[in-house]
């Protein structure tokens, strides 16, 4: 799971181009989406992240709503991960 | 129904050191057949959470807008307009590249979103919540003078007192080669360049008025040179000005036939220069004709202008006879 | 006292038909312009649904009498054709007196001729017939619409995503109402390219069942392609006989929200409704008929919705989304759906939105669009909005002639 979490970390920066952003500097229970956060990340974000699923993965996630719960912090996604991979 | 248009704030990002401070005496040469833009720190003008998915393009016109909102003392705007022929280049290209690299797939909709033409317009109201007026030109090279004359009508209908206009292109790297092979970028030949310029229009002067602008006109396919000529001088008409009253022409054409049979006394200074050859160049020659029109010395010799105090400049530029783009700047006190 | 401004041709080609008496007859039968990908080369194929103009491009090099060994786009054969047809309807016109303006909307121009040569090019740089990118430029298929048509006046091209012709449209119209302009060929066009299926797909709105415009369980919106132009006059120019409808009001604003999404209050769509009203100096209950934007998907019809319900209140006029017929033609919609609104005033009809089953739940349950077509119409004032990304909203009111 960690492992996990710091891979989930550099490809996060690298597909959102979070350009100043450190693996380090982002806490794995950190809401991802929250408009006074840190990354502060928004709705084109999570069309990114399902792309990255995708890609990386090979998880389809076709429902924007349920994108919201997954990409809660990085906890939850690579909890997802963990499950949804084969 | 006609009005006086005032040039109350600019800002300008282009080869030459134009943003921080007008033009200085060191003129930046190009690189081979390419002009490119000498761009500020966009770190003052935009959040950093913001700046991440921006282009270049997005990233100067941005910039620009807000330098010359605040030059025109932030007056609030009540029209955004945006010229640019080639749009955000770079998304583009991002987004076909991967769309043919992954076989349509993994595609980034950050690219796709960025790449409308109406990008630039569409985020100066967002970042300055605005919901006025809001339009975008992509009329080759007269897609500036098309939003100039958009803005005219604006003020015309009593619908604006602050309307901000933009010229803006980006070159790639990608675009270089293309312009390359088609053979319109050529070294010692054509030059090919970039640039955002911003201004706000108002329908009343302030004590940072730049210059009033007098006259746009653009022509598409004019039968002859008679037609062109005649264009020109209903301008002047239109402004009341007479033909040798015109100081200054900045051509963006080699050679000087159909301006300088008009005016054959006049300053000539060929702008492109100092910019390159791009779509919205006029755009440039705008933002530094204003400036000499405002008394600007260093910018005024930057163009080769000996005039000592300029009242009247016309932009005059001809497209492969197709598009022609005449625009008229006047000393506000003149 | 302003020039009126009357509307004296039209034309149109789209997914349901190559001039205006076969869209009005597909429109009448109810049958829909969209099914299986035929044309566009894309893996999407069989997947998703696409309102494609049922023609490949050398059947329409027939259609616009061009010889097909010229290197022309598929944007600039939709639009000249569409444009032809709007010309003659007017009564040929002339045109090269400098008088007369063309102006389009556009959003991918060439990018249907572009991305085959980009592949190429990604090969080897030095690859591939690079004087396509000579008709890359949104401007290029304008101009051959302005050649084909010989009209030497002003020429223009707007690009705000889906709004973009609608603003053609308020843009002749201003250059006429000044005195700059006699007559003004507005509109727009775009073809269907795996650029914008990609782009639209990859941002999850597009249905990939026949889209359900303003339906509870509505899943996204059909792409398409097309173009349609109409031919504005002022008054004193424009000839008796060739009067359809008039032009009365017309406004843009912009949602300033997102740049790819509507506002929850709808603030852009409310303010572009209420400010073509007021150009057309008339009240809410005067409209007789709305085409929506209603592009079926999840967020634009309950922003729309919203908005509606702010201008309209409780006297909600008739309306309905045409897209399920022609799906969203993008910068082609606001010319596509004003010649759709000038036939409704001429034919005295409104138009069915079709697969409509579910009001939404959002809007209280009470914002229900026709289904069926509505003959023998009392109509008045029709409203038409075009929406699109960049926050960009636009709304036209069209007038019965008097």
């Amino acid at each position: 799971m960690e492992e996990l979490i710091e891979k989930l970390k550099v490809q996060i920066i690298k597909q959102l181009n979070l350009e100043d952003v450190e693996p380090d500097e982002i806490d794995p229970n950190e809401m991802l989406f929250d408009a006074n956060g840190e990354l502060g990340l928004d709705s084109i974000d999570a069309l990114e992240l399902i792309v990255l699923l995708d890609k990386e993965y090979g998880i389809k996630i076709k429902n924007q709503d349920e994108g919201k719960k997954i990409f809660h912090s990085l906890n939850t996604m690579a909890e997802y991960i963990l499950q949804h991979q084969n | 129904m006609k009005k006086n248009i005032y040039i109350n704030g600019l800002s300008n990002i282009s080869p030459q050191e134009t943003f921080y401070q007008p033009m200085g005496a060191t003129i930046a040469p190009p690189q081979g057949a390419f002009f490119t833009c000498q761009e500020p720190n966009y770190k003052e003008f935009i959040q950093k959470k913001l700046l991440r998915r921006m282009s270049r393009i997005v990233r100067m016109g941005l910039a620009t807008a807000h330098k010359a909102l605040d030059d025109a003392n932030n007056p609030s705007l009540d029209a955004i307009i945006s010229g640019t022929a080639w749009g955000c280049v770079k998304d583009t290209e991002k987004f076909l590249e991967t769309i043919i690299e992954n076989k349509e797939a993994y595609l980034t909709p950050t690219a796709f979103v960025q790449s409308t033409h109406n990008t630039v317009a569409g985020q100066i109201a967002l970042l300055h919540h605005n919901n006025c007026y809001n339009m975008s030109y992509v009329q080759g090279n007269v897609s500036f003078e098309s939003a100039l004359i958009d803005a005219m009508l604006l003020f015309y209908d009593n619908k604006a007192n602050n309307i901000l206009v933009n010229g803006i292109d980006e070159q790639t790297e990608k675009l270089g080669i293309l312009l390359e092979r088609l053979e319109c970028a050529k070294a010692g030949v054509r030059v090919m360049g970039e640039g955002a310029a911003c201004f706000i229009l108002s329908d009343q002067p302030t004590p940072n008025t730049y210059a009033k602008v007098a006259g746009v006109n653009m022509l598409y396919r004019p039968k002859d040179k008679t037609a062109v000529q005649q264009s020109i001088q209903h301008t002047l008409q239109e402004a009341n000005i007479p033909l040798e009253a015109i100081d200054v022409v900045l051509t963006g054409n080699k050679t000087l036939a159909i301006e300088k049979e008009l005016f054959p006394t006049a300053d000539y200074s060929q702008y492109k220069t100092l910019c390159g050859e791009y779509p919205t160049s006029t755009a440039f020659a705008m933002a530094v004709g204003a400036q000499v029109l405002k008394g600007d010395l260093p910018t005024k010799t930057a163009l080769g202008i000996h005039k000592k105090a300029p009242k009247h400049i016309l932009i005059y530029n001809n497209h492969q006879d197709i598009n022609h783009s005449i625009i008229l700047l006047s000393k506000v006190s003149a | 006292m302003a020039k009126r401004i009357f509307i004296t041709g039209i034309g149109i080609i789209s997914a349901i038909g190559k001039n205006t008496s076969e869209t009005l007859s597909n429109i009448k039968s109810a049958s829909s312009g969209v099914g299986e990908i035929q044309y566009l080369q894309t893996v999407h194929k069989g997947k998703l649904p696409l309102c494609e103009v049922k023609y490949d491009n050398q059947q329409l090099c027939a259609l616009a009498n061009i010889d097909p060994q010229t290197r022309i786009t598929r944007t600039s054969l939709l639009g000249i054709i569409a444009a032809q047809e709007a010309w003659r309807s007017a009564g040929s016109p002339v045109l090269g007196d400098g008088r007369t303006g063309v102006f389009s909307g556009n959003t991918v121009g060439g990018m249907d001729k572009t991305e085959h040569f980009y592949a190429d090019f990604m090969e080897d740089e030095q690859a591939g017939d690079v004087q396509t990118m000579l008709t890359h430029e949104c401007a290029e298929s304008t101009e051959r619409i302005a050649d084909s048509l010989g009209a030497t006046g002003m020429v223009s091209t707007i690009s705000t995503a889906c709004s973009s012709s609608a603003n053609t449209i308020m843009l002749g119209a201003r250059m006429i109402k000044h005195g700059l302009l006699d007559r003004a060929i507005v509109g727009g066009v775009d073809a269907l390219t795996k650029f914008t299926v990609n782009g639209f797909n990859v941002l999850q709105i597009l249905d990939e069942a026949y889209s359900q415009p303003f339906d509870e369980n509505r899943r996204g919106l059909n792409l398409g392609e097309g173009a349609g132009f109409i031919v504005l006059e002022a008054e004193g120019i424009a000839k008796e006989a060739h009067i359809l409808g008039e032009l009365v009001g017309y406004a843009n604003s912009n949602d300033a929200y997102h740049q790819t999404a509507s506002s929850p209050d709808g603030t852009g769509a409310f303010l572009a409704m209420k400010g073509a009203l007021d150009v057309a100096q008339i009240e809410p209950s005067q409209i007789d008929y709305v085409n929506v934007h209603g592009t079926g998907t999840p967020n634009n019809d309950l922003s729309e919705g919203i908005a509606m319900q702010r201008l309209f209140g409780k006297n909600m006029p008739k309306f309905s989304s045409t897209k399920a017929f022609t799906g969203h033609t993008l910068g082609a919609s606001g010319g596509v759906e004003a010649v759709l609104s000038v036939l409704a005033l001429q034919h005295k009809i409104i138009y069915p939105n079709l697969r409509f089953e579910t009001p939404i739940e959002a809007l209280g349950g009470t914002m229900i669009p026709e289904t069926e077509l509505l003959e023998n119409q009392e109509l008045n004032y029709i409203l038409s909005n075009s929406f699109g990304f960049g926050g960009n909203t636009s709304s036209l009111v069209f007038k019965a002639y008097q």
